[in-house]
This record gives structure tokens, sequence and C-alpha cells, in this order.
């Protein structure tokens, strides 16, 4: 009798109740993992765009210093002149598709691009020296922002950076 | 059987209980994942940052060092001009950040590490042409190297460190060789290729009355002009460095200048004084070239010209020997000629000497025509004590000539009319037939004092006549040389040592073609090469590049090295004392303003040459401007008053007389400097310089003949061997 009421309670597994716990308890550890795991997304993300940011920064930091002093104020001043301005208008970056070696892929690799840099803008100021150093150097700030949630306006970050361009002639 | 069933439940727990503890494990792993991308992208941002700072830090550093290199009042102005190719350490303070070097250090907190360490290294010293001898001295006073760069910050707690090498060039402010010459014309001889007619076009300005009047007679008028007067620099006269020399060629070619004679014995304007008593073979006593009674006239008075007189064998037999250059007195149509009221004529006196022949021949007007090129100013004998005048101790290169004309009568006892002409004759060993005396009355017979004498030593000819067969017979020709009067040898390459001690092992018409050889295919400033183009410090695109880097003239002129300028180049006046010398190399023409250097040109004579003599004097080799038309095009000057300026025009194709030097408005040219050209095309300058109001003026520099050249020091901007590092300090 006794063998049989053990058989029967071990045939009719876990009860209810301790299924609905364990359920409980799991979707409970659950909840924090999917949201943590959310994040983690969102910020490897993020982390993404703010990488592709400071590479465009740097790339149109490095274009302004390297052109001779005149052109690279003047081009920086025009520049300066649009303010905040779409990364897509940016010529050179777009022409970069025109390259033979990515004529193949030009449809696809524009299309990507495109969706990368969709909320990107960028901004150049100059501040020139005063003085005997005015015609010298200058100081050139580029500066660029993105979303970090493509959705919202509000969740812009940006990153600058500056650097002297001299007079090569000095 | 409790104990059983204990167990399993157990189990449910410890399942659950273990996909707790791997959730929370993954969370935490997910957790660190995310804290070091952000960590990683935050180091990232901060080292982009801190390599921009870096750059622009560095940037600086390079940019002080280069002005401070050529700043004669920095403390590291001397370090780059020693000669030698040791390394050596610029000192720390001579570096200050800039006013936005120094914000944006404020702006980002970054702290600075110690002082930039700043090194010279890789020094070489720029190689020559084969043609330029070097003295050890000098070696290593031209050369390339670089400076190695290295700069420290901390930035966010974390060290950065930037190394960088920048090359620099440490070159010549001014054209060796060539600026030791007040004049240079390499390919002179185009001008004179027979030394006669129209054919000679270097001995065109007519001379009267010991002077070279502006307005000449009508029969005269196409030789209306100026001659281009290389006056002494005053005070440094007898310093034959300082004095700045000349060249004339091509080195093999005979080069010759008619001497300007005189009305009045020591005429202002008279060569003559470039014969030398000593000069004379027979002159044995060292007698000084007096005013001489050498003929009678036609009323027996005695005609008095520069001459000495010279003791034959027989007593009181003497041949009176006078000295003629050329001018309006002793040609056939001057009505206040020396022979005008005599019987006796030139021709006649001279006799049949194929030069003479010549001159008068191809043109009768020759003999009033002395050269245009005065290289000794004018004649200072009247200002020496005892009138012996020697002259600056300019050097003349070249085999360069004086032409004039020597007229000898045989004087003795009882001769008719004041003594027998000697005139020439094509045998130097010629025996003159015995000489009557008064009325016939007996003979007497030539004979020189000594043995070794020869009728050719004392006869009346045309010396330095330039039509000896074989050459210049350098014996009994005048070279225009203080130095080669004594020697009687033209000066060559060999005789060149001026006082930077560089000569040159090669003809000097070989010098420009090899210094300013330019290679198309090779880029300026290549180190590869030993001409000036390796010394290219900035090349310019155009001339509104050039004049916005070095100055507009007016507050400041730096040009500091030597520099490149594509095309043509038309400067306005520079009128700054703010000027910082150098080479400037223009592809075309050149059209120069003033260079006035703050002298003031509208003021009474006597105080604006007193103002140039002073400024010229104090005139530092750093502050000349040389302008070089490589092409050999014309430097037209378009304003007249140029100071401390050296002009070159080369160009080895040039075949014939070319404007290489124009004066467009001509007031009065005053020129302090040198110039350099194949050809001055003196037919055309002479011209020039005769539509002037006043006389031209062209002085030498004498700092042009410093014994240590001036260099500059050109530090390029760009940045070599890179290297950005996040490592530890080592302060």
């Amino acid at each position: 009798m006794s063998d049989t009421t053990f058989r029967g309670r071990i045939s009719g597994g876990m009860s209810m109740i301790e299924i609905l716990v364990g359920l409980v308890i799991f979707s409970l550890a659950m909840v924090p993992l999917l949201s943590f795991g959310f994040t983690t997304t969102r910020g490897t993300h993020s982390v993404g765009k703010h990488m592709m940011a400071g590479q465009l920064a740097a790339s149109l930091m490095d274009r302004l210093l390297a052109k001779p002093y005149d052109e690279s104020l003047a081009n920086a001043k025009a520049l300066a002149s649009k303010g905040w301005s779409d990364a897509l208008s940016d010529s050179l970056l777009v022409s970069i598709l025109d390259h033979a070696s990515l004529a193949a892929k030009k449809s696809e690799i524009e299309k990507d691009l495109r969706k990368s840099f969709r909320f990107f803008k960028t901004r150049v100021t100059v501040k020139n020296a005063s003085g005997e150093e005015a015609d010298r150097m200058f100081l050139l700030t580029v500066e660029v922002s993105w979303r970090i949630d493509d959705g919202s306006e509000s969740s812009r970050q940006s990153i600058d950076l500056k650097a002297i361009k001299y007079r090569e002639e000095e | 059987m409790a104990f059983r069933l204990g167990t399993h439940r157990g189990t449910v727990t410890v399942i659950l209980l273990g996909l707790i503890s791997v959730i929370v494990v993954f969370a935490f792993s997910l957790s660190r994942r995310l804290s070091s991308h952000t960590q990683l992208l935050t180091i990232g941002d901060h080292t982009q940052i801190a390599r921009y700072y870096l750059e622009s830090y560095t940037g600086d550093v390079i940019r002080q060092i280069g002005r401070q290199a050529n700043d004669p009042t920095s403390d590291i102005y001397n370090l780059f001009r020693q000669a030698g190719t040791g390394e050596f350490t610029i000192p720390s303070d001579a570096f200050q950040p800039n006013s936005l070097l120094a914000g944006l250090k404020k702006e980002l907190g970054i702290e600075h590490v110690g002082a930039p360490k700043i090194n010279v290294r890789g020094q070489k010293a720029l190689p020559y042409p084969e043609i330029v001898q070097l003295p050890e001295k000098l070696r290593g006073l031209e050369k390339r190297g670089y400076l190695s760069i290295s700069c420290s910050i901390k930035f966010n707690k974390r060290p950065y460190t930037m190394a960088v090498r920048s090359p620099f060039l440490v070159a010549m402010r001014m054209t060796p060789v060539l600026r030791e010459f007040v004049l240079f014309c390499d390919r002179l001889h185009l001008e004179q290729p027979r030394p006669f007619g129209s054919q000679d076009r270097i001995n065109l300005t007519f001379t009267k009355g010991s002077e070279h009047p502006k307005d000449v007679p009508a029969n005269y008028s196409a030789y209306k002009g100026q001659p281009w007067v290389l006056w002494p620099t005053p005070n440094v006269e007898g310093n034959k460095d300082k004095c700045g020399r000349v060249f004339l060629g091509a080195d093999d070619k005979p080069i010759y200048l008619n001497l300007a004679g005189e009305k009045n014995f020591q005429g202002y304007m008279s060569d003559l004084w470039q014969v030398f008593p000593e000069w004379i073979k027979v002159n044995r006593k060292g007698d000084k070239f007096q005013l001489q009674p050498i003929f009678l006239d036609n009323s027996g008075k005695p005609i008095s010209l520069r001459g000495i007189d010279v003791p034959l064998k027989l007593r009181n037999h003497m041949a009176k020997i006078g000295i003629l250059g050329f001018c309006h007195e002793i040609a056939d149509d001057a009505e206040d000629g020396i022979f005008s009221n005599s019987f006796r004529t030139l021709r006649d006196v001279m006799g049949p000497d194929p030069a003479f022949q010549a001159l008068i021949n191809d043109n009768p007007q020759a003999l009033a025509l002395a050269s245009s090129l005065k290289l000794f100013g004018k004649n200072g004998e009247s200002e020496t004590a005892d009138g012996v005048y020697y002259g600056p101790a300019r050097e003349v290169f070249g085999r360069v000539f004086g032409r004039f004309l020597m007229i000898t009568f045989f004087e003795y006892p009882s001769a008719q009319g004041g003594g027998q002409s000697l005139p020439y004759n094509a045998n130097w060993n010629y025996q003159p037939p015995p000489f009557a005396t008064f009325n016939n009355v007996s003979q007497v017979q030539f004979t020189p004092a000594e043995p070794g004498q020869q009728y050719g030593d004392f006869m009346s000819r045309v010396v330095s006549g330039g039509l000896d067969a074989g050459g210049p017979a350098l014996d009994t020709y005048l070279c225009v040389n203080p130095e080669s009067k004594k020697t009687r040898r033209p000066f060559g390459y060999n005789e060149f040592a001026p006082a930077d001690g560089l000569r040159l092992k090669g003809r000097f018409d070989a010098f420009g073609p090899a210094w300013f050889a330019i290679d198309p295919k090779k880029r300026p400033g290549d180190p590869s090469l030993s001409t000036v183009q390796s010394r290219i410090m900035r090349t310019f695109a155009n001339q509104a590049a050039f004049t916005k880097a070095v100055g507009d003239g007016v507050t400041k002129f730096h040009v500091d090295g030597v520099v490149y300028v594509k095309g043509s180049l038309t400067l306005k006046d520079i009128t700054t004392t703010d000027i910082r010398g150098g080479v400037v190399l223009v592809e075309q023409d050149i059209t120069l303003g003033n260079v006035t250097r703050g002298i003031r040109f509208d003021q009474d004579n006597n105080a604006m040459m007193t103002a140039l003599i002073e400024k010229i004097g104090k005139l530092k080799q750093e502050e000349l401007l040389t302008f070089v038309s490589l092409s050999g095009r014309p430097i037209r000057l378009a304003g007249d008053k140029q100071v401390g300026v050296h002009l070159i025009s080369m160009n080895e194709k040039v075949g014939v007389p070319c404007d290489q030097v124009t004066w467009e408005a001509v007031k009065r040219p005053v020129f302090c400097g040198g110039i350099a050209v194949n050809t001055p095309n003196l037919s055309q300058r002479v011209r020039e310089f005769g539509r002037a109001g006043e006389d031209p003026i062209f002085f030498y520099v004498p700092a042009m003949a410093d014994p240590t050249p001036a260099v500059a020091v050109g530090v390029k901007s760009y940045m070599e061997g890179y290297r950005l590092s996040a490592d530890e300090v080592k302060e």
C-alpha cells in the first residue's frame, strides 16, 4: 500500500504549486537578465556610434590640417559658416563611393553609409590667434554629434576635437 | 520514504538556485563587458584629444625653433651657424607656448611634463659643384639635418608622449663666388667680337675735357649717354675684398677698354692714372708721370702731356714719352685738340700701327670714345699728396686690357721742331735711320741707353691695340688690374682668393651654369644635388604667395634663405628697414621697385650721400637681398634706388648681347650691391644712364665680402618619424 502511494506520488510529479513557484522565480530572474541584455545591446550600439563619431571627427580634422594654411583656413571658415550640418552633406565622405574599387558594391555601401550616418552632424569652428600671431595660426574645433537613440533627438551626444593649424612658412 | 521525497523536492530548488546563479554570473559578465567598452571608448577619446594637442604642441615647437633660428637676438641663433655637423641640444627655455596653445592646455586640463626635448641630429654637409673649392673652415656651414623633438603631457592622469623629426636646411643667404663681385659679366666678349668700329659695343662714351659730358656734339649724337661708373666704396678703397671685384669674360676672351683721356693733366674722369710709370719698361729709374713737354706746336710752344723723359745712350739725347687716352682732344675733328695747332698729326706720329689704323678706319670717331665701363670710379690723383694715385684695390678678373696711345719723340740737341717722332714699326728691333739736326748740320742716331732696350719699347703705338697675331702680347699690353700691372699678367680664377676662402677650381664662366642648374626632374631642396636647387628652402606658386610670406616691404621683408618663385615676380618699393636677406630664385622675369632701407633720397645731395655711405657701411650680409632670374630673362628696375641688392640674371644659352638688367625709370640711379649677368648690353645701359637727370651711383656693399658667409636656417613645418605613445613618461 505504502509502495503504491509512493509510486502514485512520484508518477504525479511536481505539484502545480511547485511548478508555478518555479516559473515565478525563473521569470523574476529573467526580467533583469533580459533587461540587462537589452541595455547591453543598446550600449554596444551606442559604443559603435561613438567610435564612428570619433573617426568622423578625426578624419575631418586630419583633412583640414593636411591642407596648406590658407586653404585650410578657407575651408574651415566655409564649413564653420554652415554651423551644424549633416555628415552626409560632406561631399568628400560621399565621394569615397565613387572610388573604382567600390563600384561593384556602391549601392550597398551607399545604403549602409546613409543608414549608419543618418543622424550624424558635424560642426567646425575657427578661432583666430590675436596680436602678432593672428595670421600665423588658428584653433580648429571639429564637433560631431549623433543620436544614441535613433528615434529621439533629445538623445544626442557629441564629441569634439581641437587642434592648432600653423602657417607653414613659419 | 520521507527522506527520498524530501531529496526530490530539494533538487528543484537546487536547479532554480543554479539557474539564478548562472543568470547573475551572466549579468555580471555583461556588465563588465559594457563597462570595459565604456572605458575603452573614454581612453580612445582621450587619446585622440591628446594626439591633436600634442600635434599642436610639437607644431608650435617647430615653428618657434624655425623663427628663432633666424632671429639674431635669439639664444639659438648661433647654434645653427657653427661649421661642422655634430649633434647638439637646443635649450628647453627656447620654447614658450603660444597663446592659443596655452588656452587649449587650460581648457583641456592638460599638464606639460617637463619642457620639450629638442636635439639637432643627422647633420650632413651640403655638397658643392666640382668647380668650387671649399675651405675647411666653411665645411659644414651649409648643411641639412633634423630636429628631434619629444613633447610629453599628462591628460586625465594618463601620460602621453609624441616624438617627431623635423628636417632643416642651413644655406648661405647670398650666392657664393658671385657675391664677391660688384660686376660679373661672363660673356661680355659678345659685345666686342672685334675691338674696332661697329663691332666694339663697349667703348662708346664720348669724352671731352676730362669729362663725359651729357650733351655731345651733333656728330656724336649716336654716343649720347653716360658710362657705367663703378665707384669704389668710400672708406674701404684699399681693401680688395670690401671694394668688390669685377669679372669681364669669358675667361679666355680679351676685352679692350679704352682708357679715357684728358684735356688737363690729372683730369677728373681721366683713366690715364691706370698706366703706372713702372709699366713703361724703359723707365728704369722709376720716374713718375708728370706734365711733360712732349713736342712743339706751330708757334714753338711746347705741348705738354702726361709723360716721362727717358735718357738715351748719348748725353742730352732723350726719348720723350707721352701717353694719350681716348678723348675728343685727339680726334681729327677737334678744334681745340692737342694736335690742332701743330703741323704734326696723330696719324703721322702713330705711323702705320695696324691697331691705330683699324681704330680710325673702322670708326673715325673712335678716338673720342672711352670705355663705357669705368671700373675704378674717378681719377684720384689730384687728391693724393704726391700725385701718385694707385686707385682703389679693386681686382679685375678676366683678360681685360686698358687701351691707350703712347707717342714718343726723340729729342736731341739741335733737333728740328723740338724732336723727331718715333712712329710704330712692325719690327720691334727696328733701327731708324739717322735723324738730322737743325739745318742738316749733322745727324744723330737713336740709341737706347741699355743693350736690352729695343726700338719697340719706345715707339709710338696703341698699347693693348687688339690686333696682335696670336692674341695679346701680354708683356706689351696693359692689364686692367692694380695687381696685374706689376705681374703684367691678367687675373684668372687661380688668383681669385676672397676673404671667405671659397675659391674656384675652374673658369669663372663655368660657375654660373654649375651653380644655377635646375633639374626639372628633381624637387627643390633635393639632397642629391650640389647646386642652388638643393638649397631651396621654400617654393612659392606665384608672387602673391611670396609677398604674403615675406612681407609687403613696408613693414617687413623677411626672405630668410633660398626661396623659389614660380613664374615672374613683380615687387613694389621695399622701404622698410626690417629686411632679412636671402636668395630669391625666379623662373622668369623680375620687376623690382626701389629698395631704400629707410634712406630718404629726396633730401639734398650731400645729406643723401652721407646717409647712403653710412648705411652701406653698416649693412650686414644677413640683410642683403639677391634676386636671380634663372632663365636669364630681364630684371627690370622700375625704381632707380636699390640699396643692398644683388641682381643675377644668367643663362648658359645666351649667345648674343641681351638686356638682363634694365633701368626703366631713371632720375638718378643709385645702386648699392652687385650685378651678375652674361652680358650687360652696354650700349643700352649707356643710353639709359644718359637719360638720368644726374650721374648714376654704383657702390659695392662691403658686407657682401664678409669672411664668414651669412646663412639662414629653414626648418620644414612637416613632421617625420611621427610616434605617439601612451607609456609612462620618463621624467
